[in-house]
C-alpha cells in the first residue's frame, strides 16, 4: 500500500500525483529508476470495477531528488512470512484523464491509501558521461523524461525536444525540465508555445541545419524518446538513416504488469516482447512499429 | 463421512485448531493445498517465482502450448468490461519443442506439481502434444483445453460437442498414461454430456471453467476493440456462471472438479469449494495482484478457522443438496 501525498491539477485534465510507496530493497533493481513504471489500482477496495490497474511511468522519485523523501523500514509479509526491508520512496506521476480509470485516479486525495504495484519494467540506460544526448517527448510521453533528464543533465550535454498539442498541456512539464541544465526546444501543434509543428518537425529542422553547416559537434551520441507511435516511427526512420542509436519507451494496453499474461506484447526484431517486463524501454532499432 | 471424523479429531485434539489440514486431491493428483494458478495467468512460473516461493501453491497450470510456436493475436489483446476482462492473447507460446527445450528444465525444479496445458485445432494436434509429453517426469499431468475452434468442423469449439470432446480425450489418453484434466468451456450447451464424454474417454478430473466468449465495441471508432474481434471473458463478471457449472457438475458427481472463474478472494474460493470443487484455480486475480493466490489461500484458512473446521474436506460440497451428497 502507498499513501497519497498530494494530487494537483496542473493543466487541462492533467494531474500530478505524489505518493509515498513502500518498495522492497531486495533485489536492488526493484526501486524507482527513469523509464520504470508503477501499476496503480484505481478502484475502491471491495469493488471490482474498473478491474485492471493503470500503468503510469515515474515522473520523479525521492531517491533522485532532495525535495522528495526516502526512508527505510522492516516488515513481515502476512502472505509469505518473510521479513523484508522496505524503502519508502516518494514517487511522482503526471497523467491525463483519458477514461474512467484515470478519472477515478484523479479523485484520490492526500492521505488516501492507494495500492501501488512496482516500480516495474526496465529503465533507460543511464551509463553516459560527457555525451551529446537528445531526449524527445511527445504529449504524455514527456512524463518519463523529466526523471531521465535529472539523472543525465549534470554530466552530459542534454538537448530536450518536447512537443504537445497545446501550451496548456506542454508548459507544466516543460517548466520542470527547464529548471535543469539542458537546452530546451519546444513545439506545439497550434504554436501556442515554442515553434508551431510537431516535435519531430523541429528536431529534423535543427539537424538538417546542423548537417548543412557541417557542424559535427552537434551530432548526438544517443537519443531517448517516448510518445505517440507516429512520432516514434518517424524518429526511428530518421535514426536508422543517420545511424543514430537510442531507446524508446513504449505504451500498450496492459493487464498484469508483471509479465505473466502477454497482453502488452510488441513486435521487435527479437520476436514478441512484453512492454511490462522486457520493456517499456527498448533499443530503438529493435522495435517493429507496423505490428503495434 | 470423512468430515464427521475430522470434526471428532478436532474435539479430541485441540492442537489441530492451529494446524488446519488443507490438503486435497483431484483424482490421483495429491495437492498440499487447494489453490492452483490458472493457465495463461502465470506464464511458466518464472515471473511469479521472483515474487514468492512457488511451493506456496497447490499446483501450477502453466501457459497453454500448441504443436507449433504461435506469436499470438494482434493488439489490442485485452479489453476491460464491467467487472470483467476480455482477452484474446491467441495462445502465444513457444510450441511443443520450445516448451520441452526451454521450459521443462526449469519446471523440473519447481516444487509443487506442474500441469501442462495443451491446445489444438485438430485431433492430430492433441495426439502429437500428448505423445510429445508422454513420460515426462517434469510434469504431473496434462490439462486439455477443448475451447479452441476445431478447424475441421468449421471453427466450432471442440468443447461444445460431447462427441468431439470424447475424441480429443481418447486421443490424449491413447498417448499419455498420466493424469488428465479436461478444461470445459462455459459455452457448451449440455455441459453434463460434455463432462460425461470426457470421463468415459479417460479424463480423471475437470477444470470448470474456461473463459466465456464475448466482445467489446468502441462507440467512437465504431469498431470492435479487440484485434481479434472476439475474446474470452474472465474475472468477477464470469463468477456466477462458473459457480453454477461447478455446482451442476458436482451434483451429477461425474469427476473431481477444479473450480474457477472470477475467484478474487478467499471468500470467492469458499463458494466454489462449497459447490463441490475439490480445488480452485486463480486466474484473473493474479493479473491484478501477483500475490492473489497466496492471499486466497490465507483467506480459505481464515474461513476454516472462523468456522471451527480442522479440515478443508469438511466444507467441500456443503452447498449441494442432501439428496445429492448422499449418493
Amino acid at each position: 500500500m502507498a499513501e497519497v501525498i498530494s494530487q494537483t491539477e496542473i493543466g487541462p485534465d492533467l494531474y500530478k500525483l505524489t505518493i509515498s510507496a513502500r518498495i522492497p530493497q531486495e533485489p536492488a533493481d526493484r526501486g524507482a529508476a527513469p523509464g520504470r513504471f508503477c501499476h496503480l489500482r484505481v478502484r475502491q477496495p471491495e469493488s471490482w470495477d474498473p478491474l485492471l490497474r493503470r500503468p503510469l511511468s515515474i515522473y520523479n522519485a525521492g531517491g533522485y531528488n532532495s525535495e522528495l523523501k526516502v526512508e527505510t523500514s522492516h516488515e513481515t509479509s502476512h502472505e509469505t512470512s518473510h521479513e523484508t526491508a522496505y524503502e519508502t520512496d516518494q514517487l511522482e506521476f503526471v497523467y491525463q484523464i483519458r477514461g474512467r480509470g484515470t478519472r477515478l485516479l484523479s479523485q484520490f486525495q492526500a492521505e488516501d491509501q492507494i495500492d501501488c504495484l512496482g516500480p516495474l519494467g526496465s529503465g533507460f540506460s543511464l551509463d553516459f558521461s560527457g555525451s551529446n544526448i537528445i531526449l524527445v517527448g511527445g504529449g504524455l510521453g514527456i512524463a518519463p523524461l523529466y526523471f531521465l533528464a535529472q539523472k543525465l543533465a549534470d554530466i552530459n550535454n542534454l538537448q530536450v525536444y518536447l512537443g504537445a498539442s497545446s501550451a496548456a498541456l506542454l508548459q507544466p512539464m516543460s517548466a520542470d525540465i527547464a529548471k535543469l541544465d539542458v537546452k530546451l526546444n519546444l513545439a506545439t501543434d497550434d504554436g501556442s508555445l515554442g515553434r508551431a509543428g510537431t516535435v519531430f518537425d523541429i528536431l529534423r529542422e535543427d539537424f538538417a541545419e546542423t548537417s548543412c553547416e557541417g557542424n559535427k559537434s552537434k551530432q548526438p551520441d544517443y537519443i531517448f524518446a517516448c510518445g505517440p507511435v507516429p512520432l516514434l516511427h518517424s524518429l526511428q526512420k530518421y535514426m536508422t538513416a543517420n545511424n543514430l542509436p537510442g531507446e524508446f519507451s513504449l505504451e500498450k494496453r496492459m493487464a498484469c504488469g508483471s509479465g505473466v499474461c502477454l497482453s502488452c506484447v510488441c513486435q521487435t526484431a527479437s520476436g514478441n516482447q512484453r512492454v511490462c517486463y522486457e520493456g517499456p524501454v527498448f533499443p530503438a532499432r529493435e522495435v517493429i512499429f507496423n505490428g503495434c | 463421512m470423512a468430515a464427521d471424523n475430522s470434526q471428532r479429531l478436532m474435539a479430541d485434539n485441540p492442537r489441530l485448531k492451529n494446524n488446519i489440514d488443507i490438503t486435497t486431491a483431484l483424482g490421483d493428483l495429491q495437492l498440499k493445498n487447494p489453490v492452483l494458478t490458472a493457465s495463461g495467468t502465470c506464464g511458466f512460473g518464472r515471473e511469479l517465482a521472483e515474487r514468492y516461493e512457488l511451493s506456496e501453491l497447490g499446483a501450477l497450470i502453466v501457459k497453454g502450448i500448441t504443436v507449433e510456436p504461435r506469436s499470438g493475436n494482434s493488439s489490442p489483446r485485452i479489453a476491460e468490461t464491467p467487472a470483467g476482462l476480455l482477452n484474446s492473447i491467441g495462445l502465444e507460446n513457444p510450441g511443443l519443442e520450445g516448451f520441452i527445450r526451454e521450459e521443462l528444465p526449469w519446471l523440473a525444479g519447481v516444487k509443487p506439481p506442474v500441469l501442462a496445458n495443451i491446445s489444438g485445432h485438430s485431433i492430430s494436434d492433441f495426439s502429437r502434444l500428448a505423445e510429445g509429453l508422454a513420460g515426462r517426469q517434469e510434469i504431473a499431468g496434462l490439462e486439455v483445453n477443448v475451447s479452441c475452434p476445431n478447424i475441421g468442423a468449421g471453427g466450432l469449439a471442440f468443447g461444445t460437442d460431447p462427441e468431439m470432446v470424447a475424441r480429443v480425450a481418447e486421443a490424449v489418453r491413447s498417448y499419455y498414461s498420466g493424469f488428465i484434466l479436461v478444461k470445459l468451456t462455459p459455452a457448451a450447451g449440455d455441459i453434463l454430456a460434455v463432462a460425461q464424454a470426457a470421463r468415459e474417454s479417460g479424463a480423471e478430473a475437470l477444470t470448470v471453467c474456461n473463459t466465456m466468449p464475448g466482445m467489446e465495441i468502441d462507440i467512437e471508432s465504431r469498431a470492435p476493440v479487440l484485434g481479434n474481434t472476439f475474446g474470452g471473458l474472465s474475472g468477477p463478471a464470469l463468477q456466477p456462471i462458473a459457480l453454477k457449472l461447478v455446482y451442476q457438475l458436482a451434483q451429477a458427481d461425474i469427476l473431481p472438479i477444479l473450480g474457477g472463474g472470477g475467484i478474487m478472494t478467499g471468500r470467492d474460493a469458499i463458494k466454489f469449494l462449497l459447490a463441490g470443487a475439490r480445488a480452485v484455480s486463480v486466474g484473473t486475480a493474479t493479473l491484478l495482484d501477483p500475490l492473489a493466490p497466496l492471499k486466497i489461500k490465507t483467506g480459505i484458512v481464515d474461513y476454516l478457522k472462523k468456522h471451527n473446521c480442522g479440515n478443508l474436506q469438511e466444507i467441500i460440497g456443503q452447498a449441494l443438496t442432501e439428496a445429492e451428497t448422499s449418493r
